[in-house]
Parts: C-alpha cells; sequence; structure tokens
C-alpha cells in the first residue's frame, strides 16, 4: 500500500497523475527555466494594481504550480526537494487555494511571458493547471456553466439552432431594407462559398449589429459567402479552462462545417480568444489538419479596401479613436499591424495608447475572467492600469478586434468613469462605407421592376 | 455598484456592476433606481416595462435571459427602439433594469 497516496484526497491524486499525462516538452521547458530574476514582476497588470502583495507576481504563482512539477515529475526535486521547493498537495481545501491562483489572479494574458528573459510561458503551465482542476470539477461557477452550453448545445450561449437561423433572417431583413435591394441574402449553409463566416454567440444572443455590419460589408464587396447553420460559434472555453477536448470538440466543429460546405476559407470574426482558439490551437486540439485557409475579418476587411472591392470614407467616423490589443491577437497571435493599418484607413483622428502591440495590457477580462464573478472586484481592482493607459489617450472611442475585450472594456470604463465608447473595426467599416450610389441604383431598379409588375398585373 | 447598494439598502444582493443577485429581490422601485443608474434618464416608460415583464417571465421560465431577436418579434418593438429605450443593450441594460443576474460567457 502507498502511504503516501493514501494521504491525499481523491481529487488531489487525481491531479497529480493528471499532470504527468498534460506535461508538454515545452511546458517542462517554462517550469523548469525560471532563474527567479523578477523581470516579469511589473509586467503583470494584477502587480501594478496591488504594490507590496507578492502573491500576484506571476513567479510567485508560477511557482504554485512547479512545486508540485518538482515533487512529483523532476528529479531534482527528488534529490533536494527543499533547495528546490518541491511540493505537493494533499487536500481539496489546498485545490482551493490553487483555483484561487490560476483563475483569479492571472488572465492568462502573456505580457509577463514576452518580459522574461528565460521564455518562460507562465500562461501555458497556468492553463493546463486549470485544466487539471477542471478534470475534478474544481472551477469558477461561471466556467462550467460556459463550458458545459458549449459542449452540450454547441455553442457557449446556448442559442438553438432555429433562434440561430431566425436571428440571421431577421438581419438579412435590416440588410435588404438598408441596401433598398430585397434580393440582398445572408445565405446560411450555401456550398462552394468563397468564404464561410463564423462569430461569437454574443452577436448573435445580444448584439447583432456586428452581423449586419459584416453583412453590408460582404455585400458592398461581393463576396461570395455563407454563415454555417452549426458549427457558427468560433469562441472557445477550452481556452480558458484547459480543456483540450473541449477546445478539440468546440473547434472540430467548425472545421467539419467549413469541410462539409467545401468553403475556401474560414473567415473569423473579432474575437481574440475565438481567433487563437479556431486557428492557431485547434488544429493540435481537434488533432486534425484543415484543408483550407484561416484568418482574421480583419484581414478580410483590409484586403478589400486595399483591392478597391469596397470604398471608405474616413470622414464618416468623426471623433478621435485608440486602438487595444487583445491579448490574445497581439502577444499569441501576432495580429498587430493590420488592424492598425484598417483602423487608419476608416477614421481621420487615430491615437496610439502607450505601452502597445505585444506590450499592451491586458483588458483584464482575458482567459475567461468574465465569467468568473468571483473575482469581478479584484478584477476591477487590476483594471485600474488599463483605465488609466485609456485616459491618458485623451480620446473618446476605443477600438479593439475582440469581443472579450468590448466587454471587459465597457465595465472597466463603466467603473473608472471614464465615460468613453467601445466599438470594433467591423462597425467602423461598415459606417464608412461609400454605398450610396448602390443604394440609390437599387432603389431606382427595384422601384421600376414594382411599375413593370403592377402595370402588367393591370 | 456602492451608490445602489445604499439606496437599496441591500449590500449582499447586488452582484457587481449593479446586477442583482437574487431576481426575486427585484421590485417596480429597484428597476427604476436601476433605470435611472443605466442611462435611462427620464424614467421607465410603458415600452421599457413591455420589455422588462418580457424579460423577466423569460428567465423564470427558462432560468435565461431570451435572445434579442425574441424580444424584438415578441414585443413588437424595432431594434433601433430597442437601442433607445436601453442605451447600454440588451444584457446590461434590459436584463439588468430586469433584475437578471449577470449572464455567463464573454458578455
Ligand atoms: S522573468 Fe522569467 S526567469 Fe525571471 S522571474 Fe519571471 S518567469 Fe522567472
Ligand atoms: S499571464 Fe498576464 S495576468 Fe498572468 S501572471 Fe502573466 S502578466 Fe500576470
Amino acid at each position: 500500500m502507498n502511504t503516501e497516496k493514501n494521504k491525499r484526497s481523491y481529487k488531489a491524486q487525481k491531479v497529480i497523475d493528471r499532470m504527468g499525462q498534460k506535461l508538454t516538452r515545452q511546458m517542462v521547458g517554462s517550469l523548469t527555466a525560471c532563474v527567479h530574476c523578477g523581470m516579469c514582476t511589473d509586467s503583470c497588470h494584477y502587480v501594478l494594481a496591488n504594490p507590496g502583495d507578492p502573491t500576484f507576481a506571476p513567479a510567485y504563482k508560477a511557482d504554485k504550480i512547479r512545486k508540485l512539477f518538482k515533487q512529483h515529475y523532476d528529479w531534482t526535486g527528488k534529490v533536494f526537494p527543499k533547495w528546490v521547493k518541491a511540493g505537493s498537495v494533499y487536500t481539496d481545501e489546498e485545490l482551493q487555494e490553487l483555483k484561487d491562483i490560476v483563475f483569479g489572479k492571472c488572465t492568462n494574458c502573456r505580457r509577463c511571458t514576452v518580459n522574461c528573459p528565460m521564455g518562460v510561458d507562465l500562461a501555458t503551465f497556468n492553463r493546463m493547471a486549470r485544466g487539471l482542476l477542471c478534470h475534478v470539477g474544481i472551477m469558477p461557477e461561471g466556467v462550467e456553466y460556459v463550458a458545459k452550453e458549449q459542449w452540450e448545445i454547441g455553442n457557449q450561449m446556448g442559442v438553438l439552432k432555429e433562434d440561430y437561423i431566425e436571428t440571421v433572417e431577421w438581419q438579412e431583413e435590416e440588410l435588404q431594407s438598408e441596401m433598398e435591394d430585397p434580393t440582398a441574402k445572408i445565405p446560411i449553409d450555401k456550398p462552394d462559398s468563397n468564404i464561410v463566416y463564423v462569430i461569437n454567440p454574443r452577436e448573435i444572443k445580444h448584439d447583432p449589429r456586428s452581423i449586419l455590419d459584416a453583412a453590408k460589408i460582404f455585400y458592398a464587396a461581393g463576396e461570395d459567402y455563407t454563415m454555417p447553420s452549426e458549427g457558427w460559434d468560433m469562441t472557445n472555453f477550452g481556452l480558458f479552462n484547459g480543456d483540450d477536448e473541449l477546445g478539440g470538440a468546440v473547434a472540430g466543429r467548425v472545421y467539419d462545417k467549413v469541410e462539409e460546405l467545401r468553403g475556401k476559407k474560414l473567415v473569423i470574426s473579432e474575437c481574440g480568444h475565438g481567433y487563437r482558439s479556431t486557428r492557431c490551437e485547434g488544429p493540435n486540439w481537434a488533432k486534425k489538419d484543415i484543408t483550407f485557409d484561416a484568418e482574421s475579418s480583419v484581414i478580410t476587411m483590409l484586403e478589400y479596401i486595399k483591392q478597391g472591392k469596397i470604398k471608405v470614407d474616413k470622414t464618416k467616423n468623426p471623433g478621435s479613436y485608440t486602438f487595444h490589443d487583445s491579448c490574445n491577437n497581439a502577444r499569441s497571435c501576432g495580429l498587430t499591424e493590420e488592424p492598425r493599418e484598417l483602423l487608419s484607413l476608416v477614421v481621420e483622428d487615430f491615437r496610439e495608447m502607450y505601452p502597445n502591440r505585444a506590450e499592451n495590457y491586458c483588458c483584464t477580462g482575458g482567459g475567461g475572467a468574465m465569467s468568473m464573478a468571483e473575482y469581478r472586484p479584484s478584477r476591477l481592482k487590476s483594471a485600474k492600469i488599463k483605465a488609466d493607459q485609456l485616459a491618458a489617450t485623451g480620446t473618446k472611442t476605443v477600438v479593439t478586434s475582440c469581443h472579450n475585450c468590448v466587454d471587459g472594456l465597457t465595465d472597466l470604463i463603466g467603473h473608472y468613469k471614464l465615460g468613453m465608447d467601445v466599438t470594433q473595426l467591423v462597425n467602423l467599416v461598415a459606417n464608412a462605407l461609400v454605398i450610396d450610389d448602390i443604394v440609390e441604383e437599387n432603389k431606382k431598379k427595384y422601384a421600376e421592376k414594382e411599375e413593370v409588375s403592377s402595370g402588367s398585373a393591370q | 455598484m456602492e451608490t445602489t447598494d445604499i439606496k437599496t439598502g441591500n449590500k449582499e444582493t447586488f452582484h457587481c456592476e449593479d446586477f442583482l443577485n437574487d431576481i426575486d429581490f427585484w421590485s417596480i422601485d429597484i428597476a427604476e433606481i436601476l433605470a435611472k443608474d443605466n442611462k435611462i434618464a427620464d424614467g421607465l416608460t410603458a415600452d421599457h416595462w413591455k420589455v422588462i415583464m418580457y424579460v423577466r417571465e423569460h428567465y423564470l421560465k427558462y432560468e435565461r435571459g431570451p435572445e434579442i431577436v425574441k424580444v424584438v418579434k415578441d414585443c413588437g418593438i424595432s431594434f433601433k427602439d430597442l437601442c433607445n429605450l436601453f442605451p447600454c443593450g440588451l444584457v446590461r441594460g434590459a436584463y439588468k433594469v430586469a433584475g437578471l443576474p449577470r449572464p455567463h460567457g464573454c458578455i
């Protein structure tokens, strides 16, 4: 009988056992490389908002996971356990404490990673630790709820297929009336399309203006596209809860649908974690080689302008704008220049926020934090850093290419009474479209048709 | 939100960002307070109430807020009018004033 094992709770033992299956070479590299130089400390928004509290320091948080690795999976922990600060977990209470660190004190934003000379990627093994806890059912209630919806219903907001379709059809009617074109379509499940367009369920459930705006842009560009009736949710709570199986199932549904429709390119609406999950991490999780191209809608819109497929007039977006880089877009996927280029084409007054690009601060709602009500006070406290950064730009509106950042920023703007608006590139591009001539032409064309048909009916 | 806590005299009831924790704690007076705090300056009109009661009933029946398409179609209100009625949007406006808890997910 193994007495060491018997001292441990059932869940604690499962966490230790599973860690062995989840360690990748990259993670082991990160877990062993830290020299505790402290250079990452001030890169974390939690540290900056809580000066004097060492428990927020990235290396401190990392050590809570690292000690398990050292104790159970690294030879140094077996030979010099005290020296390398090896340690284990024994009780469910200790697992709860670990939960409060890996979910409540880190948004997996990776800002510490880009500031670490040793290349320690805390966010990667923090995600792994989240996954270990989720495996034994220890996670914030909101994360559990959303993961379940995404697994069982197929999207993170539990929208039923008929409601999704009804919403797209409703936006199609809006498109027809705005374009004065009764034949304008938002096609669903059209096979062999150039583009399959996937979105964040928030667009369906709460605010479909971005669907209409994207549809207007596709319409103006004369694009051959479709929205899928299933596999349309490009968000992925597998990234947040560390569950690769959930990640693979969700991304896999998107890929399968694109293949079924024989779509040539997958276009992902503006969402940082959705883009990272669907374009970068998903094929790994789903264990699938994808046979089609995948890109952010930011690239699609920029290309339309560059190729002259759509015309825009930046004077249609008066006022001053700054740009907030989503952590996943900028630090994990390198999507930093295209959004700026696009923004500069559709607004007159664009002012950088500092620091920016890969050094930008998290909206503080990243890593699924928007779904963790229990940590919201601490999140909003840490948001002071972002609030100061926003206020210093002196702009009226912050633009971001991420649905989650929209909500994270909206919360902190309200909390710190900044009085700023938040918007996305799709809204600004649609608003800047020069389409009056198309609309006028449509108006005439369909009025004539009406006359002809009413004339022939007489 | 602290100010609202004081007005209602109930610290625990507010989740955060003034969403109610407990849908049963809601009352017409609280709705009016929440409306003022959320950019509905001139008080709640009949159209507001139509949306508020619809959203509440939906939540009480299905334990989730309704999709915006249902609000628009079932209340017979245009999307534009809905945006004007609740400038903070469906969730931070209508759901909140109707006493729904903050929904989970990227919101
Ligand atoms: S900067 Fe890197 S090596 Fe230095 S303490 Fe942070 S994680 Fe460790
Ligand atoms: S990933 Fe971001 S939130 Fe987490 S410790 Fe590093 S800087 Fe802080």
